[in-house]
C-alpha cells in the first residue's frame, strides 16, 4: 500500500479523491498540452532554410550593365552638353531585368551624385519625372547596350510609379534614395526626365562649364 | 505505476542549495530520468536514460544561460547575441556563427569595423556588415558597408546619439545549435517533456505525501525556463547577400559659355525719315560671343572670320503687316543659305500697312547681311522697299532669336525673346 493512503471509509474517501484528482490533472495537462502544442507550432522561423549555395541570380539592364557572376557598368543614359540658361529637359529610358532561382527579398535604386560641378548644379537641377513600370519585359542582351538610353520600348500599359517626389533638385533625388521598387521586380522599366538649367542661371563664372554625374545603382538582395 | 518516493524527497529547493550549474544540470536530468526509474544499473554509471535526459537538459539549460545573459546584456550592457543566417560575410563570419555585439554611438566606429545596423533597404531588418567609410554631415552620421562576400554597398545614415551594434566576439557554430534549439520538433519535445514532468509530480503529490518541489517538478521548470529563454534569443541578424546593376556616369554639363544676345539697334539710314522703315536703315544685332556661323547662314564657314550675304536678290527682309493685337514684325530670308536669324516683333502694327511689305533687289538695290567676328556682330541692311510704310513715333520691339543660332560648342542664346529700349526706331 503506498505510503500515506490509511483504510476504511476515509481512505476509500481520499482514494476517490485522489482519483478524481489524477483524472483533473491528467485532463487539465492534456489541454494544456494541446494549447501549448498549438502555440509552439505557431512559432516559425521565418527564414530558414537559405540556400545561397546553389542558388543563381542576375541584374542586367538594356544599357549592358550587370550584376551577379559577371559585373559591368554598362553605358549612361544620359550624356547632356552645353546646358545653358533655359535648356530643355531630357529624358532617357531603362529596362532592369532580374533572373535567377534564388529568391528575392527586395530590388531598391539608388542615385549618387558626383562630378566637379556637383556643389553647382545638383540644386540646380532637377529630376522632372522619374517613374517605373513593372508591366512590359525587358529583353537583354548581357553586357550589351541595345538601348541607349531610348524610350521607344517603355511600355505604354501598365501602371506608371512615381520614383521619388517630381521636380525635386538631384540632391534632394538623390538624398531620398534608396528607393525600394515594388514587385514584381523581374522585369522593371525606367523613365527619367531631368531639367535644363534654370533661365535664371545665367552668371557664367557661376554656371558655366560645371558637370554633375549621376551614378544610379539596383541593388537586389535577396533572402 | 511506481514511482520513486525516496528520491522525490531528498531534492533540494531549486535553485537554493544547488551549489553549481553542474549540479543544477545533474539534479535535473536525474529528475527528468524518473520516469525510466532503471535500479539495475552499475553503481558509479547512470543508466542509459538518465544519461540522455541529462544531455538533453544541460543543452536547454545552457542555452537558458546564455540567453538570458544575452538579454541582461541587452538590457543592462548593450551587448547583443545575434546567430549569423547568412554567408554574405565570408570568411569572417558563416552562417550559424554567434555574433556578439556592444551597442555604440556613431563616433566611435571605424572603417573595418564589423557592425550590426538596421537597412533601410531591407525594411529595417539588422544587418551585420564591414564599415568602408564614414562621413558626417551635421549630426548625421553616413555610413557605407559591405559584406566582406558581396560586391555591392549599403548606404545608410544615423543621427549622432543613434545606436548600432559593434563587433565583441564571434563564437564560430554556437548560433546553429541555438537555432536547432528552436526548430519545432526540438520546442514540441521540450513541451512533451515538460507536461510528463508536471505530470509525474502532480500524481505523486496527489498519491503521496508532498515534501516541497520533487526533481521532476525541478526539471519541468527547468525545461521550461530554457524553453522560454530560447524563444527570446534574438535571431534577426540577416546577411542577405545583395547584387548590384549600375548605370554610373550619366553626365549633364553646362556650356563652357552661354551665347546671348547683347544688344540690338534698329538705326535710320543717313538722312531718312526716323520713325519709317526705308532703304539703307540698319537691323544690327550684337552677340556676347563668338558664334558658329553656319548656324546663322549655313554656307558660312570660319567662325573667326567675317562673313557676308551682298549678292542681288540673296537678301530679302519682310516686313509682315500684323492686324489686329498683333504687331508688325521683320523676318529675314536668303536665296543664298538656309539664314536663321528668328524675328522682331516690332512693338507696333501700323509700320506697314496694306499687305506685307519687303526689301529686296539688285544693284543698289539689294538688302546685304555681314557679320563681323571681332565684335559678334550681325548687321542687316535695307534695300529697295515695296510696301506701304508709316512713321511711327515709339515702340518696345523684342527680337526673338532662332535657335538654330549656337555658339561653337553648340549652346543656344538663352536670353530670347530680347526686349530693345522703348522709343523711336529706324
Amino acid at each position: 500500500m503506498p505510503v500515506g493512503v490509511t483504510s476504511g471509509w476515509l481512505g476509500r474517501f481520499r482514494d476517490r479523491r485522489a482519483l478524481l484528482l489524477t483524472v483533473a490533472v491528467l485532463i487539465l495537462i492534456l489541454a494544456l498540452l494541446s494549447a501549448g502544442t498549438w502555440a509552439v507550432w505557431t512559432v516559425t522561423d521565418s527564414n530558414p532554410n537559405n540556400t545561397f549555395a546553389t542558388n543563381t541570380v542576375t541584374i542586367n539592364d538594356n544599357q549592358g550593365g550587370q550584376g551577379g557572376s559577371a559585373v559591368s557598368t554598362g553605358t549612361a543614359m544620359f550624356n547632356v552638353t552645353n546646358l545653358e540658361p533655359g535648356s530643355a529637359a531630357t529624358t532617357a529610358c531603362i529596362g532592369v531585368n532580374v533572373s535567377g532561382t534564388a529568391p528575392i527579398a527586395s530590388l531598391t535604386l539608388t542615385a549618387a551624385l558626383g562630378g566637379s560641378g556637383q556643389a553647382t548644379l545638383q540644386n540646380q537641377l532637377t529630376m522632372n519625372v522619374a517613374q517605373l513600370n513593372t508591366s512590359g519585359t525587358v529583353g537583354v542582351t548581357p553586357g550589351s547596350n541595345t538601348n541607349n538610353g531610348s524610350c521607344a520600348s517603355y511600355p505604354a500599359g501598365g501602371t506608371n510609379t512615381t520614383v521619388g517626389t517630381p521636380g525635386a533638385t538631384l540632391q534632394t533625388w538623390a538624398s531620398a534614395s534608396p528607393y525600394t521598387i515594388a514587385s514584381p521586380v523581374t522585369n522593371t522599366w525606367y523613365k527619367f526626365t531631368v531639367s535644363g538649367l534654370p533661365v535664371g542661371d545665367s552668371n557664367c563664372a557661376t554656371y558655366c562649364n560645371q558637370t554633375i554625374t549621376v551614378s544610379l545603382t539596383w541593388t537586389l538582395t535577396t533572402t | 505505476m511506481v514511482f520513486d518516493r525516496a528520491s522525490a524527497q531528498v531534492a533540494v529547493p531549486w535553485p537554493t542549495r544547488s551549489s553549481s550549474i553542474e549540479q543544477l544540470v545533474a539534479e535535473s536530468a536525474d529528475a527528468v530520468a524518473l520516469a525510466d526509474n532503471d535500479r539495475r544499473t552499475t553503481p558509479g554509471r547512470l543508466p542509459r536514460g538518465r544519461r540522455l535526459a541529462r544531455g538533453i537538459v544541460t543543452a536547454l539549460l545552457l542555452a537558458a544561460i546564455l540567453a538570458l545573459g544575452s538579454a541582461l546584456c541587452v538590457t543592462v550592457a548593450g551587448y547583443r547575441f545575434m546567430i549569423v543566417r547568412s554567408g554574405s560575410m565570408r570568411p569572417t563570419l558563416v552562417k550559424g556563427d554567434l555574433f556578439v555585439s556592444e551597442a555604440v554611438r556613431p563616433p566611435v566606429v571605424r572603417p573595418h569595423d564589423i557592425v550590426t545596423f538596421r537597412d533601410p533597404a531591407l525594411g529595417g531588418e539588422m544587418v551585420t556588415h564591414r564599415v568602408l567609410n564614414v562621413t558626417t554631415d551635421g549630426n548625421m552620421f553616413a555610413f557605407v558597408t559591405k559584406g566582406d562576400a558581396n560586391t555591392a554597398t549599403e548606404h545608410w545614415s544615423i543621427p549622432r546619439d543613434g545606436t548600432l551594434g559593434r563587433e565583441v566576439l564571434i563564437v564560430p557554430r554556437v548560433g546553429t545549435l541555438l537555432a536547432w534549439l528552436r526548430t519545432r520538433g526540438v520546442l514540441l519535445a521540450a513541451l512533451l517533456l515538460i507536461a510528463s514532468a508536471i505530470t509525474t509530480a502532480s500524481i505523486r503529490r496527489i498519491w503521496g505525501t508532498p515534501k516541497g518541489p520533487s526533481r521532476a517538478v525541478r526539471a519541468g521548470g527547468s525545461a521550461a525556463v530554457a524553453i522560454v529563454a530560447v524563444l527570446a534569443m534574438h535571431t534577426s541578424n540577416a546577411e542577405a547577400w545583395t547584387i548590384t546593376g549600375l548605370n554610373s556616369s550619366n553626365s549633364f554639363a553646362t556650356a563652357p559659355s552661354f551665347p546671348s544676345v547683347a544688344g540690338v539697334v534698329l538705326a535710320n539710314a543717313s538722312g531718312g525719315t526716323v520713325g519709317r522703315l526705308e532703304r539703307g536703315d540698319t537691323v544690327t544685332v550684337t552677340f556676347s560671343e563668338t558664334l558658329k556661323v553656319s548656324t546663322i547662314c549655313t554656307t558660312w564657314s570660319g567662325d573667326a572670320s567675317d562673313q557676308t550675304l551682298s549678292g542681288n536678290g540673296d537678301v530679302t527682309v519682310a516686313v509682315i503687316d500684323g492686324t489686329g493685337a498683333t504687331n508688325d514684325s521683320i523676318s529675314v530670308s536668303s536665296a543664298a543659305c538656309t539664314f536663321n536669324f528668328g524675328s522682331i516683333d516690332l512693338g507696333n502694327n501700323n509700320y506697314v500697312s496694306g499687305g506685307d511689305g519687303t526689301f529686296s533687289g539688285n544693284g543698289a538695290n539689294k538688302s546685304t547681311i555681314t557679320w563681323t567676328a571681332a565684335t559678334h556682330t550681325l548687321t542687316i541692311t535695307l534695300g529697295h522697299a515695296s510696301g506701304t510704310f508709316n512713321v511711327v513715333a515709339s515702340s518696345t520691339p523684342t527680337y526673338s532669336v532662332s535657335q538654330g543660332i549656337t555658339n561653337p560648342v553648340g549652346a543656344r542664346i538663352y536670353n530670347s525673346p530680347y526686349t530693345l529700349p522703348t522709343g523711336p526706331q529706324f
